[in-house]
């Protein structure tokens, strides 16, 4: 959010607005030399910055009479950390790289996908083969978008969350279509012109809400 | 690097550095972070909720979403603007849960009605005492925006960033903050009340 700064001279209310970021010197260079132009000009001013003063010393006095938090609140985030899972979304080492999909497919990416092509070697061959030759047989109704890109089959660890594996897709622009397959698979469409292979790798470079990437159909 | 040199260095780096590196999964970095921000970050929780206990937990929610979501901040503010975002989201919410903000209103108008009369015990209290005691009957809209502003030291843009409203909100709810406040110490019959 931009600030909004004061265009021309301050009216008598602007200059009383901004008192209490003025003593704090919160306020722009031009807001400050107006206020304190102001201050010449306007003679119950002064006692009303005086006001604010006292104010602003008060709260502050008070809040620094908070003591601090428990020693355990960090203990217990320390150990909050251990267990808790980071959304794996590196933009700020990325940021002049562009895209999410380029941060994904950083220094580990050869060693991931290599890791991701014996995944979907042995995968690959357990969920076809336990493939439902009915179609329908497990009451999945598709959704997927003949207009789309190629489809993705997918697993997600057992322990990522909804929200994980939802915000992990929405960085990719993908949707799951259908699922879960027998395995607990589910089918991952990604944008069409988006190649296959890339979308793998940026998947399993997330070895901590996927499983296993397989081609789909 | 030694421990020590290792603690030097985690002072000097600014938060954006140390964002990046708990980003990348850097547990010391948390701490680091943590101890930079814990005395004022716990100060503003407890004056919002008026709740040791409950400013702790919300301070801990606030640092455990830092550790989730550092790699999500795209540097739109500053650091500390976006964890204030954070814990102030939260700290509502604990609120909302315990109603506080719709019975808040009710209670700033008990607390008026009940103030002690004029000269009753204002003499012996130091004015400076007398406004931050009544600063905690103020709703909690009027104590935070007086918080960030006159502990905290945010400007006008990075509170209408914390608070997600526009500036003018942010200028408005002080007016009005103060104005409260002014009426409150006028009713305990406090000099210097007025401006």
């Amino acid at each position: 959010m931009r600030h909004e700064q004061h265009q021309g001279p301050l009216e008598p209310q602007d200059v009383e607005e901004l008192l209490p970021w003025y003593v704090t010197g919160r306020v722009s260079r031009e807001e400050a030399r107006g206020i304190e132009a102001a201050l010449k000009t306007m003679p119950d001013l002064a006692e009303k910055l005086a006001q604010v003063q006292r104010e602003r010393e008060a709260v502050a006095r008070a809040s620094e009479a908070v003591e601090s938090a428990p020693p355990e609140t960090l203990q217990r985030l320390l150990q909050q950390v251990e267990t808790t899972r980071q959304w794996r979304v590196p933009r700020i080492e990325n940021q002049e790289a562009g895209s999410w999909l380029k941060g994904a497919l950083g220094r580990n990416a050869l060693w991931q996908a290599a890791f991701a092509t014996a995944c979907v070697v042995i995968v690959a061959l357990g969920v076809r083969l336990y493939n439902p030759t009915t179609p329908g047989e497990f009451g999945v109704a598709s959704s997927i978008n003949q207009a789309g890109g190629p489809t993705l089959l997918v697993t997600f660890q057992p322990a990522a969350t909804a929200a994980d594996i939802a915000a992990l897709l929405t960085g990719l622009d993908a949707t799951i279509v259908d699922g879960p397959k027998p395995g607990g698979a589910y089918v991952v469409q990604i944008p069409a012109g988006q190649a296959s292979d890339a979308a793998t790798t940026a998947l399993m470079s997330h070895g901590d809400l996927v499983l296993t990437v397989l081609p789909g159909q | 690097m030694d421990m020590l040199s290792a603690r030097s260095a985690d002072a000097a780096a600014s938060d954006g550095q140390l964002l990046v590196r708990i980003a990348r999964g850097d547990q010391d970095a948390v701490t680091a972070l943590y101890r930079r921000l814990e005395r004022p970050l716990f100060a503003f929780l407890v004056k919002t909720l008026r709740d040791r206990e409950a400013a702790a937990d919300v301070l801990n929610e606030t640092m455990l979403d830092v550790w989730r979501q550092a790699g999500r901040f795209e540097g739109k503010s500053s650091v500390a603007t976006w964890i204030y975002s954070i814990a102030h989201h939260k700290a509502i919410s604990w609120l909302r849960k315990r109603r506080e903000v719709e019975l808040d209103e009710e209670a700033v108008a008990e607390v008026a009605d009940d103030a002690p009369a004029a000269d009753s015990k204002i003499a012996a209290e130091d004015l400076s005492h007398a406004i931050a005691r009544l600063m905690e009957k103020l709703s909690v809209d009027h104590r935070i925006v007086l918080q960030l502003a006159y502990f905290q030291e945010f400007s006008v843009g990075q509170i209408a960033e914390i608070l997600d409203c526009p500036e003018n909100t942010v200028k408005t709810r002080m007016f009005y903050a103060r104005q409260r406040l002014r009426a409150l110490l006028e009713a305990e019959g406090i000099e210097g009340a007025a401006a």
